[in-house]
């Protein structure tokens, strides 16, 4: 039982780490859009065409 | 500017010089950006490239196209398959420069930019951003021509942040260029991000907290058989208390915040007595701890916490993605207005008008701003404001508030203060107003949770001095028990996942619930009525016929008067009739290209018709009633028509229109009649058209009624009890204000969309019954959990009076409780599940 002394502070810098990461992953914004990422890897594919140099304002 | 008008500034080539074997076989093309079908004659535009000719349906789309071309970005047309997305953007009208310099001006920037570690940053709302396809072509297109800018865009709300280099770019190229391709833009400060993560990492952190303190609960219960050493025990206690207390110190802040502005502002509410089941809880376990004695209930304390706040994640999270669907449907100021400088009308995004800008605004047209009327005799109603159903009228010099919506004429008049102030308490008080009304039940929930709150208080009381004098910790630990199992946390969580579950789903199949209250609403109604025209039907009628008495060259005079009607009026029969006339070939070869064409001033009576004074001869358009009143005669012969030309006293000529039934019409009719409502119609039309539109539905022909102007309307619809009016235009906006609730259909103008409870956002009928269904469902969920929570709550009581409440029992019975009300919450028939 005594084991528990190292186990328990041992599980708690582990599930910490998992703490930390989630509230950075979360300020990093990667909650904020669940649906587009997914769909992106689907578009990534489609070429893109050499370009001319365009003025808008035309 | 008409289509024909502005041809030639463009650089297309003309048909004559190529392909002309294709010109003779085909009659009809497709756009080649939106793949709308169009017909093929000498004013379709085309271009030219690499061999291949390209057809557009109008200068939109050819600018658009050209965009997407010259930067090589064409797959998205494969991505867009039959173009059905595509036709969904609206192409912006015809736009000068001043109207984008403004996003440079440093009025825009004060509002709306904040700068940031790149530069400068702003958000703006895309409207039209309908999948990832457009999310890719507005990236890949701000990438090309503006290497330096950084564009993320959340597909869920359309909200788009924006970093750039104040001095390198300008925003305005920006936006021209987003606008170029057909998606609009609207300023938008939001902030929500921000606090948006915050909630979520307080709900993380309390739900890690509450899985750990519970598995440390384990050893706790499991103390009593096998015999825990009591140095672990008391090991695991500890590590309990610490993690409590951090939970209740950061997520559980809330709560305190809470119970703080209910005591400032002496209105009870649902998280004080939470507070107090936490605290009175947590306190007797520290005590325990440290005496060493048994019972510690951290795991029921983490557990509340974590599950309450999730639950109202949930739901400010589907109020949210409602709200921004919402902003960008009714924005507060309507997009462009018309905005006058050095003598011309140009349109200018409504929250950059300064004041003393010139503006005009056209029939139906809601007021971005308070403006002081220049013209004479301008009709308003402020329906949209207090919900008052009458024209006012105003006169010159007066002022007519922001908000309110115009008649049947255009006017003029100089803005007494700013758009952006306007834009930004607009959009405040809808988003206060979507709050507000939380509902009955978030009313009655609140109130049972309290009342529960004072019940369980005075028992905790009475069983405290009934033990006090005896054992002093038997009386705190019965009492503490009696607070803890009894904490309303079931209210707390059943009724907003309800809430968010309904609107979420709903919203998910284009219904948008503008409140909660709308919700409950519509579940108790039993009438429901319909406008006619845009509503049942299609609503934009064609002509079908025409007879013309007099020589035609007598009325090639006004034939370009009449193909500007839709400038000058928001109505779809002068729409449809300038349509006809632009899409005629014997009539549109007659349209004068010459610039300086003087346009007669048009003036609209609601209801009958508009008319206008041309060459010292008053002409007038208008139904049968209004036409006659002038003592003109109409032969019998001409009594089947709809519209009528007169020429001072003589009767030029008779226009049939024809509005198609919506192809679903029928079927959705069948279902709201076969889930137990009765139907009605109520509309503008002529009385023989509405009844013979309800024959076709099979509605009773009683309960057709037609030639109602909008005040009737708003009579009529008072006199059903709770009832839902559906309708679509400017003449159902006060009917539907007046209404218990009232639904906007996929194509409704502004103050119609404004006015409603509800906003379909598909063009399909049916999705009413689905609104109507999803409602009931909620409401049948709601007083499910609304029972479970007030008997679990009632039977925990008990159980804690009588001393029979364990930890252990109320440590199952509280995430057991709260989980089920969860499940009631988020249970669906089948029936009802997204498609």
């Amino acid at each position: 039982m005594e084991a528990l002394f190292v186990l328990v502070p041992l599980s708690f810098i582990l599930a910490g780490t998992a703490l930390v990461a989630f509230i950075w992953a979360t300020k990093k914004g990667q909650f904020s859009d669940l649906k587009s990422p997914g769909e992106q890897i689907i578009f990534d594919e489609y070429e893109v065409r050499p370009t001319k140099k365009i003025d808008i304002n035309k | 500017m008409s289509m024909v008008m502005s041809h030639s500034k463009l650089p297309f080539k003309n048909i004559e010089d190529q392909s002309l074997n294709k010109f003779i076989q085909k009659s009809k093309c497709a756009c080649s950006h939106c793949k709308t079908e169009i017909p093929l004659n000498n004013t379709t535009i085309q271009s030219i490239t690499e061999g291949e000719t390209n057809y557009f349906c109008c200068n939109g789309c050819f600018g658009a196209w050209n965009i997407i071309n010259d930067l090589g970005l064409q797959s998205f047309y494969q991505m867009t398959g039959d173009g059905s997305l595509v036709s969904s953007l609206q192409n912006s009208p015809e736009t000068n420069e001043n109207s984008y310099s403004i996003f440079d001006s440093d009025e825009f920037c004060k509002k709306f930019v904040s700068p940031s570690k790149e530069g400068s940053k702003a958000e703006l709302l895309i409207e039209g951003v309908t999948c990832y396809a457009c999310i890719w072509l507005i990236r890949r297109s701000v990438e090309k021509v503006f290497p330096d800018v950084s564009i993320s865009i959340n597909q869920a709300t359309g909200c788009a942040t924006i970093t750039w280099d104040h001095v390198a770019t300008k925003l305005s190229q920006l936006v021209k260029l987003i606008d170029k391709l057909g998606y609009k833009t609207l300023p938008h400060r939001e902030g929500k991000l921000e606090e948006d993560q915050g909630e979520l990492v307080k709900v993380g952190v309390a739900l890690f907290i509450m899985v750990n303190v519970m598995s440390f609960a384990l050893i706790e219960y499991l103390s009593g058989e096998d015999g825990v050493q009591t140095n672990i025990l008391q090991y695991s206690r500890w590590i309990s208390l610490t993690l409590a207390t951090v939970s209740i110190a950061w997520p559980g802040r809330t709560f305190f915040m809470a119970t703080l502005r209910s005591f400032k502002s002496m209105t009870p509410n649902i998280d004080g007595p939470i507070l107090l089941g936490i605290l009175s809880a947590y306190f007797f376990s520290c005590y325990n701890v440290v005496m060493a004695s048994p019972e510690i209930y951290f795991d029921s304390i983490t557990a509340i916490i974590a599950l309450v706040l999730t639950g109202r994640y949930f739901q400010s999270q589907a109020i949210y993605r409602n709200r921004t669907k919402l902003a960008s449907l009714i924005k507060p100021s309507d997009g462009y207005i018309l905005v006058e400088k050095n003598g011309l009308y140009s349109h200018v995004l409504a929250s950059l008008i300064q004041v003393g800008d010139k503006v005009k605004l056209l029939p139906g047209d809601m007021l971005p701003v308070t403006i002081r009327c220049s013209s004479n005799c301008a009709e308003y109603s402020l329906s949209e404001l207090n919900g008052e159903p009458s024209w006012k009228k105003s006169y010159a010099d007066e002022s007519i508030p922001s908000g309110a919506v115009l008649g049947g004429q255009s006017i003029e008049g100089i803005a007494t203060e700013s758009g952006v102030k306007s834009y930004t308490e607009n959009l405040a008080k809808l988003v206060n107003d979507a709050l507000d009304k939380k509902g009955q039940f978030q009313y009655w929930s609140d109130r049972a949770a309290i009342g529960l709150f004072y019940t369980v208080l005075t028992s905790a009381l009475i069983i405290f001095s009934l033990y006090a004098t005896n054992d002093i910790y038997e009386a705190v630990r019965r009492g503490v028990a009696i607070l803890l199992v009894a904490c309303p946390c079931t209210f707390a969580i059943g009724v907003p996942l309800t809430f968010a579950n309904a609107m979420a789903r709903a919203l998910n199949q284009g219904i948008l619930f503008k409140s909660q209250s709308a919700l409950e609403k519509l579940a108790r109604v039993t009438n429901i009525v319909f406008d006619k025209t845009g509503t049942l039907t299609k609503g934009s009628p064609t002509v079908t016929e025409s007879v013309w008495l007099v020589d035609q060259n007598l009325i090639s005079s006004i034939i370009p008067i009449l193909a500007h009607l839709d400038q000058h009026s928001n109505h779809h029969v002068p729409r449809s009739i300038s349509y006809w006339i632009k899409n005629d070939v014997n009539l549109n070869s007659r349209l004068t290209t010459s610039e300086d064409f003087a346009f007669p001033a048009i003036e609209e009576i609601q209801g009958q018709g508009l008319f206008f004074k041309f060459n010292s001869s008053t002409y007038r358009i208008g139904n049968i009633n209004w036409i006659r009143s002038f003592g003109i005669n109409v032969e019998t012969k001409l009594e089947m028509f709809q519209i009528f030309l007169t020429c001072d006293n003589a009767l030029l000529g008779a226009l049939e229109l024809q509005d198609e039934i919506r192809a679903e019409a029928m079927d959705a009719v069948n279902r709201l009649r076969s889930s137990g409502n009765k139907l009605s119609i109520l509309s503008g039309d002529t009385n023989e058209r509405t009844k013979s539109l309800a024959l076709k539905l099979d509605i009773g022909i009683c309960d057709a009624i037609g030639e109602a102007s909008p005040t009737e309307k708003a009579h009529k619809i008072r006199e059903f009890n709770s009832c839902a009016m559906v309708g679509n235009g400017l003449n159902d906006s006060v009917a539907m204000a007046q209404s218990s609730v009232g639904i906007a259909v996929s194509n409704a103008s502004n103050p119609a969309q404004t006015s409603a409870d509800i906003c379909i956002l598909r063009a399909n009928l049916k999705l009413i019954d689905q609104a109507v269904k999803i409602s009931r469902a909620c409401t049948t969920r709601m007083k499910m959990a609304f029972a479970f929570a007030a008997f679990y709550n009632l039977l925990g009581l008990c159980f804690a009076a009588s001393g029979m409440m364990s930890p252990l029992l109320a440590a199952i019975l509280m995430p057991i409780s709260s989980l089920t009300v969860a499940k009631i919450a988020t249970s669906w028939p089948n029936d009802l599940q997204e498609t």
